[in-house]
């Protein structure tokens, strides 16, 4: 069944392109259908990820009614060639200009964009065939995250082990995605030391977790120096398909799908 | 408190037409009093006040007249900035109620349960009868059709009527 999920998290930082960008691949690497979309206008990232040459269209103009939805695709499927999946990328305009712009926009246009956003997902499902969308959204309680989450059939937060950001994940959950009735999932990421490792560490770590959030844990990623090493625009699991790091997002692909 | 009523559109073309008639005869005063040495000697009627007299009462009514002229040309900015506050106050009360009834996220989160099911859906749909919202939901056509009807008195959804159906928009 085709899925909608919004990558989310209480804070930035935690690693959401990261997760959103690996998980678009690994499931166009299993032959699916894929479309990721940018959508962390205050802060795009998916643009340096791919690089693409020119872009005349970004999702941005999509929700502005500017363009149609097809032309804020582009074509990302070289990474994933010999497998017959496809992966399509929008992007989030990265100029000062439409970064200020978003940031201003009515509670009409916003409306609207959820209107969009709902067409969207028709048109991918239904008329497109894609088998999955993955929303990289702003982090925190803002209208383009919370439009994503609206829309989406699942919202996979990711968290980071860090006092506030748990506490605010929490109240996030309890405010935002269980009043729209809204399916969550978290992954934890940045963990260091056993916890991390196969051990019964991590095991107590999920289940800590799970009481705590109410919500189940789906993937626990190790703090891999490595990420920091290597350029946003060389897809991880693309490069080290047989990393630690790799397996364990393919292990939060497989629980979700 | 100010209102619109206490200048209305009428005091203001009043105001201009005074206005032109005081500078039209200060004009005519100043013509008079440069021209009346050359063209005229005193009418024994202008009785005894000689020449130099009439000049100076003369001059001094035109400098009165400019003083009223100018006092005028200020009451007409003060009213014309008043205008303006009022329509901006006007236009921003109109612009907060218009987005008080938008149905974004923020206001679905404020509404209740039952009504923000319905509202999800309707954003959903955009434009929709109680049975097509009912489907989405998953509840009684009649129930959608109650809860459509709430939004529509809370001012989110306009309720439009075609032939024998009626259907909910988004405001």
């Amino acid at each position: 069944m085709p899925k909608m999920i919004a990558v989310h998290s209480y804070k930035g930082g935690t690693g959401k392109s990261i997760l959103a960008t690996n998980l678009a691949y690994i499931y166009a690497s299993y032959g699916k259908k894929v479309l990721l979309v940018d959508m962390d206008f205050r802060a795009p990232t998916l643009v340096v990820a791919f690089e693409f040459p020119k872009v005349k269209k970004y999702f941005n103009n999509y929700l502005n009614g500017e363009c149609d939805l097809e032309d804020t695709f582009y074509d990302a499927s070289h990474l994933v060639k010999h497998t017959g999946g496809e992966l399509k990328v929008a992007l989030a305009d990265p100029s000062t200009e439409a970064i200020r712009e978003m940031l201003i926009k009515t509670r009409k246009w916003e409306m609207d964009a959820l209107r969009r956003l709902f067409a969207m997902k028709d048109r991918l499902f239904d008329e497109l065939g894609y088998d999955y969308c993955i929303i990289d959204t702003s982090p925190g309680i803002h209208y383009s995250s919370i439009n994503a989450i609206v829309v989406s059939d699942l919202a996979l937060v990711v968290i980071t082990l860090d006092d506030s950001d748990m506490d605010g994940t929490r109240r996030m959950i309890k405010e935002l995605y269980n009043i729209f009735e809204r399916k969550s999932m978290i992954v934890i990421n940045k963990v260091v030391g056993p916890e991390a490792g196969p051990g019964s560490e991590k095991k107590k770590l999920v289940e800590t977790m799970q009481r705590m959030f109410m919500e189940p844990i789906v993937g626990v990623l190790p703090c891999v120096c490595e990420l920091t090493k290597y350029r946003r625009s060389r897809i991880f699991a693309h490069h080290y398909p047989r990393h630690p790091f790799t397996k364990a997002i393919k292990e939060i692909a497989a629980k979700i799908e | 408190m100010l209102s619109n009523k206490a200048l209305p559109f009428e005091a203001t073309n009043q105001l201009l037409l005074l206005n032109n008639l005081i500078y039209h005869i200060g004009v005519i005063i100043y013509c008079y009093t440069i021209s009346y040495p050359q063209k005229m000697e005193p009418r024994q009627g202008v009785l005894a006040a000689n020449r130099e007299d009439v000049k100076e009462i003369l001059a001094k009514i035109l400098e009165a007249l400019t003083r009223i002229e100018d006092a005028l040309g200020d009451l007409y900015c003060v009213e014309s900035e008043i205008r303006d506050i009022l329509r901006g106050s006007r236009e921003k009360a109109g612009e907060y109620l218009e987005a008080m009834k938008v149905l974004d996220v923020v206001t679905l989160l404020e509404l209740p349960d039952h009504l923000r099911k319905t509202a999800v859906a309707l954003s959903k749909l955009g434009e929709a009868r109680a049975q097509d919202v009912a489907e989405i939901t998953g509840r009684e056509r009649a129930v959608e059709s109650s809860y459509l009807n709430q939004l529509a008195r809370l001012g989110y959804v306009k309720k439009i009527r075609r032939k024998h159906e009626v259907w909910f928009k988004l405001a």
